[in-house]
């Protein structure tokens, strides 16, 4: 690649500039997103928070390069994503952005080791044991490994997951409703981790969720209504959220 | 229920679409081959009805060596005397008689080379005075008089680029001459040739002379007067006619021409047929595939329609409905599309000479329901098994996330042992002599019990093939989802593996055959060179040109002639006794050569022994002339392919018509330079167009060529499966492509570029295909080999297996999972990212 990069530590793990999503054109365009300027801080855990069509999932999709914008820029690290191919795309999507999906979207035809080195496999990189090791222990799976998707449980199969987003030490995880599908125990198992992955191995996550009490793991949560940031809290509990929320959902002049 | 079918059908109809083609192209081909024999059936009751108008009476010989044609050649009768043509001409009603005078003559064309087909006869007739009697009438020039003037039809003219003036050499059986073309003609209707025949005429006095050495008329043919009937005329003619001839009416005539072509074109219909229903075995797979497959993807959907109420029964009926519109559709196009097989096939003999009679395109009622009947009856049967499935689709699978189990291979490895069983067994039992339709049977019964016992086979076997292509992630994936269902893998490599297993058993079969010819012909050549005629005769002053050739020590000149032996219609080589055991190498089992020549004959010891004839036993020999001699059984010699069944001396030769050979055979003397030898008999030669000069090998090479050029249009037709199977593969490929939607939508998300994606797609097709070959080629080469052994009884002694042309079909598997593979992994590598990851 050859914009430049900006070295680890730099402020910012994710930036939105002014960015505009809209579908559709004339009196049928639907505004997704209306000039968000969001910074996601390197070494943070962010979450994304909104009602249903607030945007919170565009924005993701967005900022990880899966889905194009109509105006303004996006970066990851120091790399604009506006106006790469879609080679670029792939290659930043392989090397410096992980994903956690809300289906846990493994390959059956994979095991646990395989499917968590896949990223690497795919770049042809050979695997850092150290970082493996050190990413299985905090997802606690290291018994797992030869197991097949379908012999573990959704909480297992998701921390696969998180762990595969992971094994590339990307600049930002992305995590799109990462809970979506588990249980309250494996949730917290999961969003613990993610916690952890910040904490102890100094990785960025930003997640979109509805569940306050996931947001509460979050060092700070966006709010977004109508595709526009309109609040943003650190330190959030559950019960600070959820009280967000309810103003949030209250008085809808329109839908 | 029937609208809520006939929806999914159509939002299913690009699915559906690629698994209706290989019906498509079955149907095709069943409706092409019926519509080409009833054109052409039509077409020759046509051409015979109309040259035969004006023929209300022909007289000709009685069949002097039996009546059935045999190995295509008609029966043989005897000539009519020349005396013969006044007495009819004067038969009360007769309004005019004519000759005809026919036999084989080749022109030369201006390239040196004889203008001879391979399909059609090349006839040298002669031209009579009369409008009404002659087939053929003057569209240039004039009619030829004397020993030196020729005319030719318009189809020759064509071909040869020769018109009136010019002057083209001619070989007849007593000779080749040059002769001045001065005149063109061409047939009723004005049509230049009937069926890509040649024709040379020449007047009736030069006719006789060349043609049939001045011993009679082939026929006479009369017209009759007013007011008087065929068969009246027929009875009238008939007691004016010494013993030996019979006269027959023109109606009569223009059946029996009529009958013979269509023997000939039933056969070449059988043979498409055979071809069609390899066709449709091989589509059956591929529907049977498509709707499992549809079934598996839409079990949530079936398992609502089962919560909602719908019966188990309701369900079944569902789907067969669906595979009958499929079935339905799929026949139309293919009725339709049989027309233009047809006109292809029809192009196709065009293009090597044999120009069939155009008489449109006649569909009968017959073509359409067969059309139909197999279309829909392939289509619904191939859905039976699927259609059962989807009604044990229970209404909780409609809560669950549709994950079906991975059902236990082991009845299918049962039942499959036990079909295969049962068609080795079918196999064998046809094979030891009990006809070729219990061995095609068991053939099929052996492919669909191979092919239940490819998904246990598809685990070990797909993992050795992807081996070496799973290099990289790509390569990984792909060898992986190649073995992730392998009741799929299965029945997509199956419809290959019959189409590989064909080719490979008629490749085996054909290197089989040709070895043994090649062992057989050279272990009984004694000569170093032969001259044969392509469809010309060697005259004997050629003959006499080529015993004066210095070097050439013994010149075998000999011809194969019709001839009964005790009642029985046969072949029998007229040779030389210095022939034997000279130019042609024989071992003699009882008898002495020496004893060989007039008065006797040899006869090859399996005939000798199957009639139970001693040597020294009275045979009694009919001739072509209606006469009979008794000969005694000199020697007998064992199987000999230059020799045939039965060996006449020269001495018999009064008896048939002929004043030409067939073949030469020449043994250069002992120390000279047999390239010298070649060289000066080809100078000989030189003034022979129509003669080629062999060499041993040459001619051993000759040998093999037509069974060469018939594994290779068998192989070709055959091809017609492969590509099914491919199409089959495509099908495949792009439904698990679309079932796969998420995951191919995960790999781009991690990263995964377009063409590692592509790749892996290859790849999985690649393995499937590959697996299909390797079954094939197993499968094929056991039947090859298991056919040889059956016919070594029959000659073919030899087995010799095609290794390269093995691992050519080999890799040509290979390259047809590539070719299926293009369209679905282009679809794979453009699936929007986004999209894919969202989708259920």
């Amino acid at each position: 690649m050859t914009s430049t990069r900006v070295e680890r530590g730099d402020p910012s793990a994710a930036r939105a500039v002014s960015v505009s999503k809209t579908y559709g054109s004339g009196h049928t365009e639907v505004r997704a997103l209306d000039e968000v300027s969001v910074e996601l801080a390197a070494g943070e855990y962010t979450a994304i928070m909104g009602p249903s069509g607030s945007g919170k999932s565009t924005l993701m999709h967005c900022l990880a390069g899966l889905d194009s914008v109509t105006s303004g820029a996006v970066y990851i690290g120091g790399d604009q994503l506006t106006g790469m191919s879609d080679r670029q795309l792939t290659t930043l999507r392989r090397d410096r952005v992980g994903f956690v999906f809300q289906q846990f979207n493994l390959l059956p035809t994979l095991s646990a080791e395989e499917n968590i080195v896949l990223p690497l496999r795919i770049a042809g990189r050979p695997v850092d044991r150290a970082w493996f090791d050190q990413v299985i222990g905090a997802v606690g799976l290291a018994d797992r490994l030869r197991h097949r998707p379908t012999e573990l449980s959704g909480g297992q199969q998701q921390r696969v997951a998180c762990a595969r987003a992971l094994i590339t030490r990307p600049a930002v995880v992305f995590a799109d409703e990462p809970t979506g599908n588990l249980d309250s125990r494996s949730s917290a198992e999961v969003l613990g981790f993610l916690r952890r992955s910040v904490d102890e191995l100094g990785q960025s996550v930003v997640m979109v969720t509805h569940e306050p009490t996931a947001a509460a793991y979050a060092d700070r949560v966006l709010f977004l209504a109508d595709g526009r940031v309109v609040h943003e809290m650190t330190e959030p509990s559950a019960e600070r959220v959820l009280d967000h929320m309810k103003s949030l959902d209250a008085p809808r002049p329109e839908s | 229920m029937l609208r809520a079918t006939l929806r999914s059908v159509l939002a299913r109809k690009l699915r559906l679409l690629l698994s209706a083609l290989a019906v498509v192209l079955g149907v095709s081909f069943v409706a092409g081959a019926l519509i080409l024999t009833d054109s052409q059936q039509r077409g020759f009751d046509q051409l015979f009805a109309t040259i035969n108008e004006n023929i209300a009476v022909e007289v000709r010989g009685l069949p002097t060596v039996g009546d059935q044609p045999n190995r295509g050649m008609p029966a043989p009768r005897s000539l009519v005397p020349t005396s013969v043509l006044a007495a009819v001409s004067r038969v009360d009603g007769v309004a005019e008689a004519v000759p005809s005078v026919s036999g084989t003559a080749v022109l030369i064309g201006r390239d040196g080379k004889p203008r001879a087909s391979t399909g059609a006869p090349n006839i040298g007739t002669n031209l009579v005075d009369s409008p009404r009697l002659n087939l053929v009438h003057l569209v240039a020039g004039h009619a030829p008089h004397g020993p030196d003037e020729i005319a030719i039809n318009r189809g020759l003219a064509t071909s040869s680029g020769y018109g009136v003036g010019d002057t083209a050499l001619v070989s007849t059986p007593v000779g080749q001459q040059r002769y001045t073309i001065v005149g063109v003609v061409a047939y009723s209707g004005d049509r230049s040739s009937l069926a890509g025949e040649t024709l040379v005429l020449f007047d009736t006095a030069t006719a006789r002379r060349l043609l049939t050495a001045d011993r009679g008329d082939t026929e006479v043919v009369a017209a009759a007067a007013g007011g008087v009937s065929q068969e009246q005329l027929r009875n009238r003619i008939q007691p004016v006619l010494p013993a030996g001839l019979e006269a027959v009416t023109g109606t009569e005539l223009a059946a029996e021409q009529s009958n013979s072509v269509k023997e000939a074109l039933g056969f070449f219909s059988t043979f498409l047929l055979v071809f069609a229903a390899v066709a449709l075995f091989v589509g059956a797979f591929i529907i049977f595939n498509t709707f499992t497959i549809l079934i598996a993807q839409r079990t949530r959907e079936l398992a609502l329609l089962r919560a909602l109420g719908a019966s188990r029964r309701q369900v079944t009926v569902a789907v067969v409905v669906e595979a009958t519109v499929v079935g339905l559709i799929a026949s139309a196009v293919g009725l339709g599309l049989g027309v233009g097989v047809a006109y292809g096939i029809k192009g196709l003999f065009n293009a090597i000479g044999l120009s069939l009679p155009d008489a449109g395109t006649v569909v009968q009622p017959r073509t359409i329901i067969a059309a139909f009947a197999v279309g829909i009856g392939v289509t619904v049967l191939a859905a039976l098994l699927p259609a059962r499935r989807a009604a044990r689709v229970s209404p909780l699978a409609a809560m669950r996330d549709a994950v079906t189990p991975d059902r236990s291979l082991h009845r299918l490895v049962v039942g499959g042992t036990v079909v295969t069983l049962i068609g080795g067994g079918l196999l064998w039992f046809g094979l030891s002599g009990h006809g070729l339709s219990i061995v095609g049977a068991g053939a099929l019964v052996t492919f669909l019990g191979v092919a239940l016992l490819s998904p246990a086979l598809s685990r070990p076997v797909v993992a050795a093939l992807g081996t070496p292509l799973s290099r990289g992630v790509s390569g990984q994936l792909g060898r992986a989802n190649s073995r992730r269902n392998p009741r799929r893998t299965a029945a997509t490599a199956a419809a290959l593996m019959i189409g590989i297993a064909l080719v490979s058993a008629l490749s085996v079969l054909g290197a089989s055959t040709t070895a043994t010819i090649a062992k057989v012909t050279d272990r009984v050549m004694g000569a170093d060179f032969l001259v044969a005629g392509q469809r010309a005769k060697i005259d004997p002053v050629a003959v006499q040109r080529l015993r004066q050739v210095p070097g050439a020590a013994t010149v075998s000149a000999m011809w194969v002639d019709r001839v009964s032996i005790d009642g029985k219609a046969s072949q029998a080589l007229i040779a030389p006794a210095t022939a034997l055991g000279s130019t042609v190498s024989m071992t003699v089992t009882a008898g002495q050569l020496a004893e060989f020549g007039a008065g006797r004959l040899l006869m090859s010891a399996k005939v000798a022994d199957m009639n139970r004839l001693a040597v020294g036993t009275p045979v009694s020999v009919g001739f072509a002339d209606g006469q009979r001699e008794t000969l005694r059984l000199a020697a007998t010699y064992e199987d000999n392919a230059l020799l045939g069944d039965y060996v006449l001396a020269e001495s018999v030769s009064g008896h048939l018509h002929r004043a030409s050979y067939d073949l030469v055979l020449i043994k250069a003397a002992a120390g000279s330079d047999t390239g010298q030898v070649g060289t000066a008999l080809r100078d000989v030669l030189a003034a022979y167009p129509a003669l080629n000069l062999q060499d041993r090998s040459q001619f051993v090479a000759e040998q093999t060529k037509q069974v060469d050029q018939l594994i290779a249009v068998m192989n070709a037709m055959l091809a017609l499966s492969v590509g099914i199977a491919v199409l089959g593969i495509v099908n495949t490929l792009a439904l698990s492509v679309l079932e796969r939607t998420r995951e191919l939508g995960l790999l781009r998300a991690v990263g995964m570029a377009r063409r590692q994606v592509k790749r892996m797609i290859r790849v999985e097709a690649v393995v499937i295909a590959l697996f299909g070959g390797v079954l094939g080629l197993a499968i094929g080469t056991g039947l090859g080999v298991a056919v040889q052994h059956a016919l070594a009884g029959q000659g073919v002694t030899e087995l010799s297996i095609p290794g390269g042309r093995l691992l050519a079909f080999f890799l040509l598997s290979g390259l047809a999972g590539m070719l299926a593979a293009w369209l679905p992994a282009r679809r794979a590598a453009r699936l929007n990212v986004l999209a894919a990851v969202a989708s259920e």
